[in-house]
């Protein structure tokens, strides 16, 4: 009896769990690739300072990471493929991190570009909240309930 | 849910995102060439590089320091706080960042056939790059980029000057 009310408040309070995540993290990728689309020299630049990817693919990166952001922020937020665009979305996270913790671990600090240029370091710091997003990008990514107000796909 | 088909769709976003990305690039006025200049050893790093430019660099303090002894003017890209804190000696401020307000008195001060060589902190910053854009915009043609700029000058041991 106690399971049964456990698991029904779970069914009601987890769907609105899963679309509050969705918004939220759709809106922080929107805002976060149009920064770097209003300026792709400014964030090609940055992408430069992680010192990771080799000269050519530093402005083809530039210029087609932001997108990638937008494009999966708005399939959040709308609720188009969902699933899909979270783990798209956590994807991304995951390869911050590593570029992130790579360059603490040989001890570079620098303009992490995150929300576009000149806004933060690259830390422990955007470390944890780059996982503090990403556990909600992976809990859409697993939700098996129905989602509510998906424009279409609403299970992938 | 089907996890293959989640797969095929997030390849499918990330196709999407880059057609977009392309198309948004080649139509904004803000767009970036494909591949930038991100090899320190050619010159300065930028994501909009330009061939002439390069061909010009200035590629060590040797050949600086005889351009700076023959009189060619040496123009300081970097704000104008670091300007006064250390310059190339006979250096000339001309900060990117208020070129506007500077440039018309620059105009009057020298004919559109002068060589300047501006310079900033080094090939890693891009103050120097962005005034070489903004003088031949202007219409001096003649402008070279002293690649290694003021920290390679002063570890030279070459004349530093202070101040305004």
């Amino acid at each position: 009896m106690k399971a049964d009310v456990e698991n029904g408040l779970m069914a009601r309070v987890l769907p609105v769990l899963e679309l509050l995540s969705r918004w939220v993290l759709g809106l922080l990728f929107i805002y976060a690739g149009v920064q770097k689309i209003i300026d792709p020299y400014g964030f090609a630049k940055t992408i430069y300072g992680y010192g990771i990817l080799p000269g050519d693919l530093v402005n083809i990166t530039g210029i087609v990471l932001p997108w990638v952001e937008v494009m999966a922020g708005g399939g959040l937020l709308l609720g188009v493929w969902p699933a899909s665009s979270s783990g798209v979305i956590s994807g991304l996270l995951l390869v911050f991190m590593v570029a992130i913790v790579y360059n603490i671990a040989r001890g570079y600090t620098f303009d992490c570009g995150c929300f576009g240029a000149g806004d933060d370091n690259t830390g422990w710091g955007t470390v944890w909240r780059d996982t503090a997003m990403l556990i909600p990008a992976v809990g859409i990514l697993l939700f098996k309930g129905r989602r509510r107000v998906c424009l279409c796909a609403g299970g992938e | 849910m089907r996890w293959g088909r989640c797969m095929v769709r997030m390849v499918l976003l990330l196709v999407a995102s880059v057609g977009v990305a392309l198309v948004w690039n080649a139509l904004s006025p803000k767009g970036i060439p494909l591949v930038g200049q991100w090899n320190a050893e050619v010159g300065v790093v930028t994501p909009t590089p330009d061939a002439d430019e390069n061909a010009a660099t200035v590629q060590t303090v040797e050949e600086a320091k005889a351009l700076w002894m023959s009189g060619v003017v040496f123009l300081d890209a970097r704000d104008s706080g670091s300007y006064e804190e250390g310059h190339i000696k006979g250096a000339v401020s001309l900060s990117v960042y208020d070129f506007e307000s500077r440039f018309f008195d620059f105009l009057d001060a020298y004919p559109p056939d002068t060589l300047f060589v501006v310079y900033c902190s080094g090939r890693l910053c891009d103050e120097s790059h962005r005034l070489a854009v903004l003088l031949k915009e202007g219409g001096y043609s003649r402008v070279r980029i002293f690649a290694d700029g003021i920290p390679a000058w002063v570890a030279a041991g070459l004349p530093v000057g202070e101040g305004e």
